[in-house]
């Protein structure tokens, strides 16, 4: 998009309340906020904006408000409906609340800022393209065998687990982690690991019921 | 030849979803690094749509509120594989939708079925009717909330109506209604919050708890 | 049709191909070609156990790569679309994709190669009648009892499968899945080969960039090979902080998966079967879940996971030996 034409315009006294009051008055918090909700902040005034809610619940409902107005005028040029039923941010409330418990993990955050680029690849979950076949032998791995690989300090032998084949249990559908290790596997068999190719053996996914509790 | 086609929920009305996008791209940015202040701000943009979306699958107000708050709760754990190919309210929408079905799912469980001779209609995933809430009160409260912002807008000086209006329903950015109005940005920012001042006043009683 | 007319039909056509239809290989490396090259649509029914799951497939060739959908058709809406190298999952809550390069062998290739050949006797069973369609069957038998073999019917017009299936040593099916419809489009007579991808670094390159020890299965099964290894830092599927490792190995036929990431609270621990695919999970050297997960029997995952080893790489002999 082109930058507009600035005109010369002299202020009129409509104009003399656009000369920004201080910023940090409450009026010119608001003011921030309306032009945040509308994306029209740099990255630091939207920092104070964040920082302003965080310390004002009052602001914090301001901008619920604000988007109320929108909504509602919107809805009133179509058919759409909006709802009253609900208090004004108590999902917000209930949602800052459950979140809050979640996360006691300041290092998470740390973490996903520390490098913005491998975060990003890391943030979805990415069988990253990689090598080629591996031509490890397939009946012995021992060291002496590969020059380039070394063991160091081996882990005690896994005790052997009860080997009753018939003790096997259903894949528990209520499981995030089972359910994104089946997909991880899937991915690779559309990858080309297994016999079937394309997404056919997604079916065993696909009909996976996976509930949540 | 049929053509695929992506299945995507598209249902932002307007503004623009591109527009929606790039406004929102700092704070839904934000909230991908972790920063809970910047969530709360996208929740409370969309607490509302979100509950309305979700009253017309469940009934009950009080179910609607806990998949409503669900939704946003299952959004922000999502938050890091938001990969922003969507428009950020359209990825939220799936979610809550999804999880509305999976409750009305859970109530309703339908048999399996054989294997039939597909329908001529390829895109016949299965739907749910959404159902309203119309109950007397919410009819009464809702029309009581547009009159009264129609009618503070009505009072409102021009070129602060303009602007909030090629704001709101156009989805125009500052620098467009800038070029519309004849006027700077800086102008424009002030009018739109005025006209927001003025009409927040008359919102205020319809939004205590 | 009558009987007789049928009967007629499905000589010519085996006569007609006659070196083709006896020939498993080819008949295989025809169904990969149709799978990757055809455009078509098709409904189908996965039966495992009990169940029975009503599905429809859609498979598009598109200038920037395949594009599949895969559908139920009832319950849920489950899905999962392909585009390209990104495998979309549209299963719970919210979207999760997947990225993965082709691996540079395919079956084919390892076929003729002859490494998983050793572990798998391929037979031609003749033809049978499948979904109304004429179909050529195909075995792959096992060796032995650590793995699990595959009936693929293929349909004789398109090359495409009509049905799969999983079975174990006593010939039992274990999952299945079949066509019950299938509408191809567009010409099936210029299958072309098959493209290779060419190959990117090599696996000691990606271990060396990682200094902790990953953990390889020091036993694989005859004909097995390590495709993909790949350790990523991010909040794990546990969402505990650490490294997460995912070892990809297959024969070309069956395929197997293992993840090693930082334990939870609450790890998952047992043995799990979803059909011939079979999953061991647990917790070792103290704090780190480990899932095992593969078409394979339970006792030959076992065997792998008791075999597994941290590997250290040391970067300097991996690429200047001095």
């Amino acid at each position: 998009m082109t930058s507009p034409t600035r005109s010369q315009h002299s202020p009129s006294s409509a104009d003399v309340a656009s000369l920004a009051p201080d910023p940090d008055s409450p009026l010119g918090q608001r003011l921030r906020l309306s032009a945040a909700m509308d994306g029209a902040v740099t990255l630091a005034e939207l920092e104070h904006v964040l920082d302003d809610v965080e310390h004002d619940p009052a602001l914090a409902a301001t901008w619920s408000r604000y988007h109320r107005i929108g909504e509602t005028l919107r809805a009133a040029h179509s058919a759409d409906e909006i709802d009253v039923a609900f208090d004004a941010d108590s999902i917000a409330a209930r949602v800052a609340a459950t979140i809050g418990k979640d996360a006691a993990q300041p290092a998470k955050t740390e973490q996903m800022t520390r490098n913005p680029v491998s975060w990003a690849l890391a943030a979805s979950i990415v069988l990253a393209a990689v090598v080629s076949v591996l031509a490890w032998q397939t009946v012995d791995l021992a060291p002496s065998s590969s020059a380039e690989v070394a063991v160091v300090d081996p882990a005690p032998r896994i005790a052997r687990t009860q080997t009753a084949s018939n003790n096997l249990l259903p894949l528990p559908p209520q499981s995030e982690r089972i359910q994104r290790y089946l997909e991880q596997h899937h991915a690779g068999q559309t990858a080309g690991a297994g016999a079937i190719p394309g997404i056919l053996p997604w079916v065993r996914v696909v009909g996976f019921d996976a509930e949540r509790p | 030849m049929p053509e695929l086609h992506a299945v995507t929920a598209s249902p932002i009305p307007s503004p623009d979803a591109e527009r929606l996008r790039a406004e929102e791209a700092l704070l839904v940015a934000k909230a991908q690094q972790g920063d809970s202040r910047a969530f709360d701000l996208l929740v409370r943009r969309y607490q509302h749509r979100v509950a309305a979306l979700v009253t017309r699958f469940l009934r009950d107000p009080e179910e609607a509120l806990d998949v409503t708050q669900e939704a946003f709760v299952k959004a922000w754990k999502a938050l890091p594989r938001f990969r922003g190919d969507s428009a950020f309210y359209t990825w939220l929408y799936r979610i809550a939708v999804n999880l509305a079905k999976n409750v009305l799912e859970q109530r309703t469980r339908r048999p399996l079925l054989m294997a039939n001779a597909p329908s001529a209609d390829d895109d016949d995933l299965p739907d749910l009717e959404p159902s309203h809430i119309d109950t007397p009160e919410h009819v009464a409260l809702r029309d009581e909330l547009h009159a009264s912002v129609i009618q503070a807008m009505r009072e409102l000086p021009d070129e602060l109506r303009t602007a909030l209006q090629l704001r709101e329903l156009q989805g125009m950015s500052y620098e467009e209604i800038a070029i519309e109005m004849n006027c700077p940005i800086g102008t424009v920012r002030s009018r739109i919050f005025r006209a927001r001042e003025a009409v927040d006043r008359v919102v205020q009683p319809f939004m205590r708890s | 049709m009558t009987r007789f007319r049928v009967v007629l039909l499905s000589l010519s056509l085996l006569s007609a191909n006659a070196t083709f239809a006896a020939d498993p290989q080819q008949l295989l490396a025809r169904m990969g070609q149709a799978a990757q090259q055809l455009d078509f649509d098709a409904t189908l029914v996965y039966r495992i156990g009990e169940r029975m799951f009503p599905m429809r497939l859609e498979h598009r060739v598109a200038a920037q790569g395949q594009q599949e959908r895969l559908v139920r058709l009832d319950g849920a809406l489950r899905m999962v679309q392909r585009n390209g190298e990104a495998v979309t999952c549209s299963l719970s809550g919210a979207d999760a994709e997947y990225r993965s390069q082709a691996l540079q062998q395919t079956l084919f290739k390892r076929l003729g190669q002859g490494t998983a050949m050793n572990a798998y006797a391929l037979r031609y069973l003749g033809a049978e009648r499948v979904s109304d369609r004429l179909a050529h069957v195909v075995a792959l038998d096992p060796g032995s009892a650590d793995r699990y073999g595959l009936r693929l019917w293929l349909d004789q017009e398109s090359g495409l499968y009509l049905r799969a299936a999983w079975v174990d040593a006593e010939g039992e099916r274990l999952e299945e899945v079949q066509l019950t419809e299938l509408k191809v489009f567009g010409d099936l007579s210029d299958l072309a080969e098959q493209v290779m991808p060419t190959s990117p670094s090599g696996a000691q390159e990606l271990l060396s960039q990682h200094p902790q020890p990953a953990w390889l299965p020091q036993w694989l099964p005859q004909g097995f090979e390590v495709l993909q290894v790949h350790a990523m830092d991010m909040p794990s599927t546990s969402g505990v902080e650490g490294r997460v490792w995912h070892v990809l190995a297959g024969d070309g036929i069956a395929s197997l998966s293992i993840v090693i990431e930082p334990a939870e609270a609450e790890p998952i621990e047992g043995r799990f079967a979803l059909g011939a695919l079979h999953m061991h999970s647990d917790v070792m050297a103290g704090s780190l879940q480990r899932v095992l997960m593969g078409e394979l029997p339970p006792a030959t995952l076992e065997r792998i996971a008791e075999s597994m080893q941290p590997i250290s790489v040391s970067p300097l002999s991996a690429q200047n030996p001095s």
